[in-house]
């Protein structure tokens, strides 16, 4: 059940992204459906830059980066992180998804998750969560999912998350909650990390913002 | 890429911080690491000032006892809020990092971080060290960050976080250290075996060969051929003299 009249429950949300996934072409189908194929390229190139910018521009593939992409869609970053030598877990709740990420090539290691339930058996350099959270409505899953990423980064790591830059929580359509800055850093501040700062994704004049976080403890 | 001299220096040069070297030619270092000549000093000209600094220590060969009292005697140059660049001949899979990790800490400093290095003839890692008043959580590995004191003030979660960390990392070490010797030794038997198998081909192949050797000539083949040989009249004409060359030969014992 959904939290807000009108809004998706978590369930639907699920099936309503692994039924887009399944339909719409490559990058449109995580991306923006307001643009066209080759626009949602500019703005996937653009967001690549810079994550990569904010995770740091060294890379050493005799000792690699351990990376997690928490919600990979069809694996555009995830494949892009990878060509850069780090070593990448790519997780989606989305099984056509995975499918569409695995068939574009290899290199991220893929699994079928949610945000909430990814366990690993060991800490990550950076966790990065692009376009997802505010697709996970439900008050509960969201919160637990945000704990579970930040559980993940080890100490000195980062946690790179994007949102809509509100200053409250705002709904968007029936399948988009978005949270203020102040929502995520309450949220991963008593699992020791605090908010390093944010900036724009930098593709026209968009409102979505990448926060990122560090561990101190 | 890894890491070069020059990004290192950037990374962790306290702002305004004159940078010391010990153990290689400040001219050849100060290109490496994107500095005006008169930027690098040797690093006794640092001793006892309060400013922080940047020490760049350059491993001429091996770890030792005495390269060890060598760390210490630079790290003791160190100001608080100093750093300290390592450079050392191993990768950093390599590092005999016990000996150093004690140096460090028995001159109240910390190692914040450990990073491949490229762009240097005979250096491939720089162990990262820190003299600060107060415990602070490893930089972000291979990422640019600003120089400077990251404050921590709650560091008895700090160092919970580290021991936490440091207990099932040093339990996985363990499991995976014994899981790659497992599967090492088990390489080093599979290569045995090949081993084995391609001598024993090459013996079978050897003693085949004499085998069809020893048949080809014997009375028995010699005399088949020539009578195979008979496809046409005159062939028939010249097998009396074949046959007869044919067993004129000394048969092989084996025959």
């Amino acid at each position: 059940m959904s939290e807000q009249p009108g809004l998706l429950s978590s369930v639907g949300v699920r099936e309503y992204w692994d039924g887009r996934h399944a339909r719409v072409g490559d990058l449109r189908s995580g991306g923006n459906l307001a643009y066209d194929e080759a626009t949602n390229g500019i703005l996937y190139a653009v967001r690549l830059g810079r994550l990569l910018e904010l995770m740091g521009f060294g890379a050493a593939p005799e000792a690699p980066l351990d990376v997690l992409d928490a919600g990979c869609g069809k694996g555009y970053f995830a494949r892009g992180v990878a060509a850069c030598g780090h070593r990448v877990d790519a997780i989606d709740a989305s099984l056509s998804a995975l499918e569409g990420a695995a068939r574009r090539g290899s290199g991220p290691h893929w699994a079928q998750s949610t945000l909430a339930d990814w366990r690993p058996t060991h800490l990550y350099d950076v966790v990065y969560c692009i376009d997802v959270l505010f697709h996970v409505v439900e008050r509960e899953e969201w919160s637990r999912s945000v704990c579970n990423l930040a559980d993940l980064v080890r100490v000195g790591g980062t946690l790179i998350l994007t949102d809509v830059d509100v200053p409250s929580e705002r709904v968007f359509g029936n399948y988009q909650v978005a949270r203020p800055l102040r929502a995520y850093a309450e949220a991963v501040a008593p699992r020791g990390l605090v908010h390093v700062g944010s900036t724009p994704d930098g593709f026209r004049a968009t409102d979505m913002m990448f926060h990122v976080f560090g561990r101190r403890g | 890429m890894a890491l070069r001299l020059a990004d290192l220096v950037v990374d962790h040069r306290p702002p305004g911080a004159m940078v010391g070297v010990s153990g290689g030619p400040l001219g050849e270092l100060a290109d490496l690491a994107g500095l005006p000549a008169d930027a690098v000093v040797p690093a006794e000209a640092l001793n006892g000032g309060s400013e922080p600094v940047l020490l760049v220590l350059v491993q001429a060969g091996e770890l030792t006892a005495a390269s060890g009292e060598g760390l210490e005697r630079d790290l003791s140059r160190m100001s608080t809020g100093s750093a300290a660049l390592f450079l050392l001949r191993d990768a950093v899979e390599d590092i005999s990092w016990p000996s150093l990790v004690s140096s460090a800490v028995r001159r109240g400093c910390q190692v914040v971080d450990v990073a491949p290095l490229s762009g240097m003839p005979a250096h491939r890692s720089a162990v990262i060290v820190r003299r600060d008043a107060a415990l602070r959580p490893p930089l972000a590995y291979l990422a640019a960050r600003p120089a400077g004191h990251v404050v921590v003030e709650d560091q008895l979660r700090l160092g919970l976080r580290f021991a936490g960390e440091l207990a099932f990392v040093s339990v996985q070490e363990r499991a995976l250290r014994a899981r790659a010797e497992r599967l090492a030794m088990e390489v080093d038997e599979l290569r045995r075996r090949v081993r084995a198998a391609e001598i024993s081909l090459a013996e079978q192949r050897e003693r085949e060969r004499a085998a069809v050797s020893a048949l080809k000539s014997s009375r028995s083949y010699r005399t088949g051929r020539a009578l195979a040989g008979v496809r046409r009249p005159a062939g028939l004409l010249r097998l009396p003299v074949r046959l007869a060359r044919a067993l004129r030969r000394q048969a092989p014992a084996r025959e």
